[in-house]
This record gives C-alpha cells, sequence and structure tokens, in this order.
C-alpha cells in the first residue's frame, strides 16, 4: 500500500495526522457519568443474560432430575409400599383374586369381582379405610393366600363375623389391583384420573414482562442519519465549516408490553408443538425534544418443546420458538428524528429463542405457566429503532394460563 | 482494574486529535462528536482489554477505537455504499506534478476538512488505506468488498481529492 502512495499522499497524511480541531463538546464530567451509566447498563445486562441463563438451565435440569427420579423410583417405591402396607402378597398377583373367588360364596365373589373391575378400568372415587384393608391381610400371612380364604370359608362361625368373605374378598382384590396400579392402599381410588399430556390439546392466554432500557444514548448517532448533510461537490472547502454541538440525543425504551394467546398440542412421545398469536408494542420517547414512537407488531411464534417431567399438577417443560412479526400499527410525533416510513414498507421482524417453563394445574382443566424465555431478535434493514434493534438478546418472563382438554 | 483516570487523561490531552479521526470519517460535526462519545464508552466498557505498550499506545488504542466506531455507524447507515461506477476515462493516473507543493502549502485544518468532504465510500477507503494503513486485502474483509473494488475506490478518492486542492489553490 505504502509504495502506491505518492510524494503528496506522504505529506497530506503527515499533516493530517497531526491535526488537532477543536476541543471535544462534552465535558470530562458528562463524557464520565455516560460512561459509567453504560457500564452500569452492560452489568445490568450481564445480571439479566445470567439469570436468565440459571433459571433455563435449573428448569431443564430439575425437569430431567426428576423425571430420572420418577422413571427410577416407580417400581420400586410401588412394591416397596405394598409390601410395608399390605401384608398380602401373593405369589401370582393374577391367579390370587382367581382362587380366592373361587372359595367365596358366589353372590360374594359378584360383589368382588364387580369391584375389582371397577378398580382396574376407571378408578372408581371409593376411599378405602387402611384398616379395612391392611388387618385382614396381616392375619392371613403374606404368602399364604389361601390363609385369606380360610377366613372367608362360608359357614365357619368365627368371634369376627364382620371380617367376612365378603369383606375378605373385597380387600384382597382392591390390594391386588392397588399393586398393579403402584400406589398405597389408603388412596388407591382416592383420585379421579386426570387428563393424561398425551394428545392433549391447550389453549392459553398469555403476557410477557421484560425490562426497558431507561437511558439508551447509544442510539443517538443513529438519530443524525438522515440529517447528514450532503456537501455540495463544488465547495472546494469540504464540510470545513463544522456546526457546533447540539445537544445529544437521546432514546429512552419503555419494556415492551406483550400478549397474546397459543395453541399447544402434547404429542404422547412427550413432545409438543405450540403456536399462537402475540401482539407486541413498543413505546420509544426522544429527550430532549419529547418526540415519541409507538408501534404494535403482530407475531406468529412457531415452536416445539419436550416435557421433562410431569405428574398430576406440575409439569416442567423446555422449549425453542421462531417468530416473524409484522408491524399492524404505529404512529410517531413529527419531530421524531427519523423519517416517517409507511407501515408497509416495516420489514418483519424475525426472532427465535429458548425457553423453560413449568405449569401447574390449579383446577382440573385450567393450569398457570411461567416461561423464562431468552430471545434473540434478527436485525433487518430500515427497520426502526425499538429497544430489540440496540438490545438483540432480550430476557423475558412469560405468563399465562392454559385451558386443557 | 479498570482505571478511569487514564481515559480522563486521554480524553482532556487527545480529544481533539481523537475528534478529529471521527471527523475524518463522517463529516458531520455533530455525528462526529456523537462517535467520540460513543467510542470513550466502548473503550471503558472495554479496557480490560486494553494492553499498555508505552507512550502513545492508549492514545493509539483509541484511534482504533474511534475508526471502528465511525465505520459501524457507516455500515448501519448504508453509507459505505458506492457512489457510483469509475468510468474508464477517471480511471487514469493524477498527475502529482505540483501537488505535493500545493499540499505543503496548506494547513492541515483544511486537508483535514478536503478529507471529510470525499463521498462516504471513497473517504472510507482513503482513511484505511492511507491513514490507517491497512492493505485491500484487510479493507476488503473489513467493508465486505472485493480488493479490486477498495483499490478503485481508493485510485477515485485520491482523484477527488487532487481536483478539490487544485481548485483550493486556483482561487
Amino acid at each position: 500500500m505504502k509504495k502506491d502512495n505518492t510524494q503528496w499522499i506522504d505529506i497530506l497524511k503527515e499533516k493530517v495526522d497531526s491535526y488537532e480541531g477543536e476541543k471535544p463538546a462534552a465535558s470530562w464530567e458528562d463524557m464520565r457519568d455516560r460512561m459509567l451509566a453504560a457500564d452500569r447498563r452492560v452489568n445490568m445486562r450481564k445480571w439479566w443474560v445470567t439469570a436468565a441463563a440459571a433459571c433455563l438451565t435449573a428448569l431443564v435440569a430439575g425437569g430431567i432430575f426428576l423425571n430420572q427420579k420418577q422413571n427410577a423410583a416407580l417400581p420400586e417405591e410401588s412394591f416397596a409400599d405394598a409390601d410395608e402396607k399390605i401384608e398380602v402378597v401373593t405369589s401370582n398377583q393374577t391367579a390370587a383374586p382367581a382362587e380366592l373367588l373361587a372359595e367365596v360364596p358366589e353372590e360374594n365373589a359378584q360383589i368382588a369381582g364387580a369391584h375389582s373391575g371397577a378398580a382396574k378400568t376407571a378408578g372408581s372415587p371409593v376411599e378405602m379405610p387402611s384398616d379395612a384393608v391392611s388387618e385382614p391381610s396381616a392375619q392371613a400371612g403374606p404368602s399364604d393366600a389361601a390363609g385369606s380364604s380360610d377366613s372367608a370359608e362360608p359357614g365357619q362361625e368365627t368371634d369376627s363375623e364382620e371380617t367376612s368373605a365378603e369383606d375378605n374378598a373385597e380387600s384382597v382384590t382392591n390390594d391386588a389391583a392397588v399393586k398393579q396400579q403402584g400406589k398405597t392402599s389408603q388412596f388407591a381410588f382416592a383420585e379421579p384420573q386426570k387428563k393424561q399430556r398425551g394428545g392433549r390439546f391447550s389453549i392459553g392466554v398469555n403476557g410477557q414482562f421484560g425490562n426497558g432500557d431507561a437511558n439508551n444514548s447509544k442510539l443517538a448517532s443513529y438519530s443524525q442519519a438522515p440529517h447528514v448533510p450532503s456537501v455540495p461537490k463544488d465547495n472546494p472547502y469540504g464540510s470545513l465549516t463544522f456546526a457546533m454541538a447540539v445537544a445529544r440525543t437521546e432514546y429512552h425504551h419503555a419494556a415492551p408490553i406483550s400478549f397474546g394467546v397459543s395453541f399447544r398440542y402434547d404429542m404422547p412421545s412427550g413432545i409438543y408443538a405450540e403456536s399462537g398469536l402475540r401482539f407486541t408494542q413498543f413505546l420509544t420517547t426522544v429527550t430532549p425534544s419529547g418526540a415519541k414512537q409507538a408501534l404494535l407488531y403482530a407475531g406468529v411464534p412457531v415452536g416445539l418443546g419436550y416435557n421433562l417431567f410431569s405428574n398430576d399438577n406440575i409439569g416442567v417443560y423446555a422449549s425453542g420458538y421462531y417468530m416473524p412479526a409484522k408491524c399492524i400499527a404505529g404512529r410517531e410525533s413529527t419531530n421524531y428524528p427519523t423519517n416517517s416510513t409507511n407501515r408497509n414498507d416495516i420489514p418483519l421482524q424475525h426472532s427465535a429463542g429458548i425457553s423453560a417453563g413449568a405449569d401447574y394445574t390449579v383446577w382440573n382443566m385450567i393450569s398457570i405457566y411461567a416461561e423464562p424465555t431468552l430471545s434473540y431478535y434478527f436485525k433487518s434493514e430500515n427497520a426502526p429503532v425499538t429497544i430489540f434493534t440496540e438490545n438483540p438478546f432480550y430476557f423475558t418472563l412469560n405468563v399465562g394460563a392454559r385451558f386443557n382438554f | 482494574m479498570k482505571d478511569i483516570s487514564a481515559l480522563e487523561k486521554a480524553y482532556k490531552n487527545d480529544g481533539a486529535a481523537l475528534l478529529a479521526v471521527c471527523r475524518r470519517y463522517v463529516c458531520d460535526e455533530q455525528t462526529a462528536q456523537d462517535m467520540l462519545q460513543d467510542g470513550f464508552v466502548t473503550a471503558w466498557c472495554n479496557f480490560d482489554k486494553f494492553e499498555d505498550r508505552g507512550k502513545g499506545s492508549l492514545k493509539a488504542w483509541l484511534s482504533r477505537i474511534m475508526a471502528n466506531t465511525c465505520l459501524m455507524y457507516l455500515r448501519k447507515n448504508d453509507l459505505l455504499k458506492e457512489s457510483r461506477e469509475i468510468t474508464e476515462a477517471e480511471y487514469r493516473l493524477v498527475d502529482p506534478g505540483g501537488l505535493a507543493e500545493m499540499v505543503q502549502k496548506m494547513d492541515s485544518g483544511t486537508l483535514h476538512s478536503l478529507v471529510a468532504g470525499l463521498p462516504p465510500d471513497e473517504r472510507t477507503v482513503l482513511n484505511l488505506a492511507v491513514f490507517e494503513e491497512f492493505t485491500h486485502k484487510e479493507i476488503s474483509r473489513m467493508l465486505g468488498i472485493s480488493e479490486s473494488n477498495s483499490a478503485t475506490r481508493l485510485h477515485r478518492a485520491k482523484k477527488h481529492l487532487a481536483e478539490k486542492i487544485e481548485q483550493y489553490e486556483k482561487r
């Protein structure tokens, strides 16, 4: 490069390099305040991102841990509980009720069979007193199914007449059903079965909460873009006469307000698909002029997620999404420092993000949820200045309610 | 550990020179002031990356930050697009005869203003090639243009600048 330079260029470089024009307009005190404010902003952003990452990691890790724990512990737990609380353990669970039924009177067997069938199917809400189940079992011994049937033999007069064959048959058949369901005896049939997540369809309403940027001076230079004075080509002085510095323009972004509806379908494999419609409103104020810009975007998020853990009431899940959003309404003051753009010319705002969430079933079909979400907003040509053009990474807390069908 | 006093000293002593760097890239005074402030904010946020290599190293580091800040501004505002295609007639060597003497006689402020008055695409390449001493390969990477395009822009910038200098001397 150097060898291409002619002599006049070398002289030019030397002279221009040594040139020092006017001093900066801003005093050092102003500059220092601006630097420290930016430092705080950067630190705050780091904290937000760290908090978001911690939340997401904790939720995902917690979900995986609970899921593994549930999967690993369920069979052992159920048998352990059955051994402790139900002393009647037959060597052949499926054969035991049949043997017993063969020895009980026909009418009692019918009753027992009816209970057993009901237990195996829907789980009727019949609460079994624990003593009614465990006491006869304890008398019978742990491995002697016939023992229990002895006490139920018809015609045998005992002092415990109330522990009739009907009771025994009922308790044994119920115990067998309890063991099959892997539950303790006390509340074996106490709760109705809730709708499983697999094959479930949900409609949700939600809102998002994020942080605004109260004093964003970094964007100040953008405001000057349309106002860069063009130097006439025949002006030999170029831009020799610089304008005196004026007050610095600052953008203040309020926290965006977001709300919408979502539709979610949970597949039996644990994967779920989610979509919906989300509206987001941006409000930007410019100081010192006080000019304002308000924009309303409508977006259609499309996402896939996975249920990490779920039981009757609580579910933990993680998901990713992509959302194109279109500006559907907007207005700005006449003195807003960018040229007014036709709404139809504003490009789509594309974003993608990851989230981890937890929901809690508050009543039957209704659940509430919270989803910490970390989003990235892609930059677009000619996009109006919003908080997302300045902070492409944005952390929000998405909360709402779902109606599960 | 961040030392704000070092930046205070640089701002007070070298602020004018750093502002001149910004003016070389953006011709608007207000924008140049904004670039200086943004540059200092960037410098402060990344001050832990600065390696003190003796006298003048902080000023050189800050100059590079100012140049980068201005480049980002020009890129974001789409001011680096080629203003027009160069014609064959224009693509002839600038006659340096007498130019060196003219430049020698002119004061540095005027020369600085003439450079700042060039079209943004030419001015940027001239700044990077002549004042920052980047190669065309490096410039092509920084601006997302081809090496030949960088060379063309530089040639055109020199020609325009020479014309401006001659015009200034004739008046």
